[in-house]
């Protein structure tokens, strides 16, 4: 296992120029969008730092996505890393491990750097340091690190099954699916949805319950997930 | 005593579309290196998946060390993988990926790697590029750092896929040289698949000719050296099946432009039954013209 996660981690490590070229495009636009828009400083600090701490990491962890199953079917990587001393299982197992891992320390690097830039930002447009509050902040990560479980829990699988060549025509069905709450009876759906939980945060007097059912509810999903990409990698030839 | 056996190969079958693996049985017994040869598309990397546990069987078992892989439990089977390196025809580590980087990546798979081994292996093989990532790599350096990878991860069985296609006279000799000298040690043993079967008739202790998904040829390098070429005019074929020497069945016939090549099983004895006769030591791409195109007479 800890050789599969080595070999991963150095598959990503190499490619992490690219990466950055995206996140300081990301960072300029957001900054330059900011200095632009009529914004006070708390408006300012959400623009930059929700923005950069929620669109890097997820940006950033697809790339590695993408770079690590892209190899797999590069060269016969497969083939020889299923003749070496690991099961299917490790394999599996490692590469939910790392995407964790990915997540986790994105989210922690880049809710870092956005908060250095916002504080920068402001502090040269205002004046003055504003940063998001720290529910705010709190509710960002929960919400990224929950999204980026389900949808990689429910990417995972089919990258499994199909492989990459196949399965990347299929990498933004979860995005279309989103796509669906343009639609009016969605939405008056999601509105009710919204409302109940609304009703249930004011309930139990903080959001915090909500915030860690919805992160256990992920990784939930992101552990059946796993177990159904066993099912289907058991399986599959190379 | 009966010999050990490395790997077994009892029955397999295996059918993807038009194509199919017809009750394929053959043993790579320890101390042995076995020479797997057939045309493109006759089944020999099937094999080599099939050993390797890439490819589910329809039928037929696989016993690696006395053991069958689909009956272990995990900790067992990779304890048994540990035991078996491969080699694939193409340099097939991630590209980005450094020689150095393959080397630890192998040093934490395999427990018994031997990292002064890796190092002596490279000396050996002149391999110094370590910082080089994968895709910089030539084909031949690519197939060094291949082997110094398998040889010093511990494998006592190396699975080598067309090992020396692509390269340059010069690697290639380097390569089998490392082949004949990691098989000096006991109890190793390697299945090899080449196209180059001059490099089998050095190496080989037993040659298996696939054809068509079925097994043409399972012999002994010697039995193989033993074989004889005539080369016969129309008349004198006439003669040696009219002669009742070998039975109606027992000769494999091809005809060539001016003559008819006709392959033996002793060229000796052929020899002095017919030494009015022409007849060559026949090599492997003899052979296998013979039993692939030829004609059974």
């Amino acid at each position: 296992m800890k050789a599969l996660l080595f070999a991963d981690l150095s598959i990503i490590r190499k490619s992490i120029g690219q990466y950055l070229f995206s996140v300081v495009l990301i960072c300029g636009i957001v900054t330059f969008t900011s200095f632009n828009a009529s914004l006070d400083p708390e408006g300012a600090a959400g623009v930059v730092q929700g923005n950069i701490m929620s669109i890097a990491p997820l940006m950033f962890a697809f790339y590695a996505f993408f770079a690590l199953f892209g190899q797999d079917e590069r060269e016969g990587w497969e083939s020889v890393r299923l003749s070496m001393p690991f099961t299917r299982w490790q394999i599996v197992a490692s590469r939910y491990a790392m995407m964790l891992i990915i997540i986790v320390v994105l989210l922690a690097v880049f809710g870092l750097l956005a908060a250095v830039i916002t504080a920068i930002v402001t502090l040269v447009r205002f004046g003055a340091v504003t940063l998001m509050p720290a529910e705010a902040v709190a509710a960002a990560i929960v919400l990224c690190l929950a999204v980026s479980l389900i949808y990689l829990a429910i990417e995972i699988p089919i990258f499994f099954k199909m492989g990459f060549m196949k399965a990347r025509l299929y990498f933004t069905l979860p995005f279309f699916a989103c796509m669906l709450f343009m639609l009016e009876p969605v939405q008056k759906i999601a509105e009710s949805v919204a409302g109940k939980v609304l009703e249930l945060v004011a309930s139990m007097g903080s959001p915090a319950p909500l915030a860690i059912g919805t992160v256990a509810l992920a990784f939930a999903l992101y552990f059946i997930s796993s177990r159904i990409s066993l099912r289907v990698y058991r399986t599959r030839e190379f | 005593m009966e010999q050990a056996v490395d790997l077994s190969i009892k029955g397999i079958r295996k059918s993807y579309g038009d194509f199919s693996l017809k009750d394929v049985s053959f043993d790579v017994p320890a101390g042995a290196i076995v020479g797997l040869i057939g045309q493109n598309g006759a089944g020999k990397t099937t094999i080599m998946k099939a050993v390797l546990g890439s490819i589910a069987l329809d039928g037929g078992s696989i016993e690696l060390f006395g053991k069958d892989p689909a009956k272990l439990d995990e900790q067992e089977l990779t304890a048994l993988k540990a035991r078996v390196g491969y080699v694939s025809a193409v340099t097939a580590y991630p590209t980005m990926m450094t020689v150095r980087q393959i080397e630890r990546f192998y040093e934490l798979a395999y427990p018994a790697f031997d990292r002064a081994l890796f190092d002596e292996m490279c000396a050996k093989l002149s391999l110094d590029a370590f910082d080089k990532p994968v895709k910089d790599l030539s084909r031949g350096m690519g197939m060094k750092a291949q082997l110094a990878c398998v040889i010093a991860s511990g494998a006592e069985l190396l699975v080598l896929d067309e090992p020396t296609a692509g390269l340059d006279p010069i690697v290639r000799e380097e390569v089998l040289d490392v082949l004949r000298a990691w098989m000096n040690a006991e109890g190793r043993s390697i299945l090899i698949s080449s196209h180059i079967t001059s490099d089998l008739e050095h190496l080989a202790d037993y040659i298996v000719l696939i054809d068509n998904g079925a097994i043409l040829l399972d012999c002994t390098a010697d039995e193989i050296s033993e074989q004889g070429i005539a080369s016969l005019r129309a008349g004198e074929l006439e003669r040696l099946l009219a002669d009742g020497a070998y039975a109606p069945g027992t000769l494999r016939v091809l005809k060539r432009e001016l003559s008819y090549a006709v392959l033996v099983p002793s060229r000796r004895a052929f020899a002095q039954a017919y030494p009015e006769f022409a007849v060559d030591p026949a090599g492997i791409d003899d052979i296998m013209a013979l039993l692939v195109k030829g004609e059974v007479r």
